[in-house]
């Protein structure tokens, strides 16, 4: 929407004619301001995401039993997808999101066999 | 003209991306609470699964309306069902494999109904998925899972 304004803008003021300075300038500062609520929305989303790993980090290494520590891998796997999809909304790119199928998969499958490893070892811890 | 009306179309769509973006992240950062504080490996499970269907739908929505490309479109979606398929079962297999090898409950669970259902022996329920297969048994030993068969009914122990 930015890029058409400017394009018409451009256009207008190669022919000769009178820019609508004021009316461009409504219409882009609303699309401006979302923009960088989202781009604010999505650093805190940083703070969040690595709050979040950090405590999972911390119940792996802590967890009293093996399904503990399963579970808070699982859920270790899934920040990781989520730092993904904040990267994406950060950095506009489509490059990172073929990860995201990629790492929730390896997460599914980890965690199927981790729960037959502990079902099989006999021993919750 | 659209594009010289106050509100553009491009600007609700990231309004509520944005708003989708928050609720993920919140739902993200409680179940990584959840997991750390509860007390039992059950209810970490219950707080995990929960919080991360609907916190990675909300977060993959707003990648969906943010960048609005058809190939985020259709990955997210796909993403969105694996996930709501694949998250109950790795719950489930979890949830019986610490059943199985007697995870601990919290100190106030107030019921387990599976405990009293393996001891009735009219139910016939027997950890039979997590049994010992053929690979495990002693050459020699006349026990039925040397037979190959699966070893019904009695769980297998660490030595």
């Amino acid at each position: 929407m930015i890029d058409l304004l400017q394009n018409t803008m451009l256009t207008l003021a190669a022919s000769g004619a009178e820019v609508p300075v004021e009316a461009a300038h409504t219409a882009v500062s609303s699309e401006l301001t979302a923009r960088r609520v989202l781009s604010f929305i999505s650093n805190v989303g940083i703070v969040f995401i690595c709050l979040g790993m950090v405590l999972c980090v911390w119940r792996v290494l802590r967890g009293p039993t093996l399904i503990d520590r399963a579970i808070a891998g699982d859920l270790l796997a899934i920040h990781v997808v989520a730092f993904v999809i904040l990267a994406t909304i950060n950095f506009q790119t489509l490059v990172l999101f073929d990860a995201v199928l990629i790492i929730s998969i390896l997460g599914f499958v980890s965690t199927v066999a981790t729960a037959q490893y502990i079902a099989r070892r006999g021993t919750a811890t | 003209m659209n594009s010289l009306t106050t509100l553009s179309f491009d600007a609700v769509l990231d309004f509520v991306a944005a708003g989708l973006l928050l609720v993920g992240l919140c739902f993200m950062l409680f179940g990584a609470v959840g997991v750390a504080r509860l007390p039992d490996c059950y209810s970490k499970m219950h707080a995990s699964s929960k919080c991360t269907t609907l916190g990675l739908t909300g977060m993959l929505l707003a990648a969906c309306l943010h960048l609005g490309d058809t190939i985020v479109v259709s990955k997210s979606i796909v993403t969105v069902v694996f996930t709501f398929v694949a998250m109950p079962i790795g719950s489930h297999l979890l949830a019986k494999a610490a059943h199985h090898v007697g995870a601990p409950l919290w100190s106030r669970t107030v019921a387990d109904e599976l405990a009293e259902d393996k001891l009735d022996p009219t139910k016939a329920i027997s950890d039979s998925e997590f049994g010992c297969w053929e690979e495990d048994a002693i050459p020699g030993d006349p026990s039925p899972t040397a037979t190959g068969q699966m070893n019904v009914g009695k769980p297998v122990r660490a030595a």
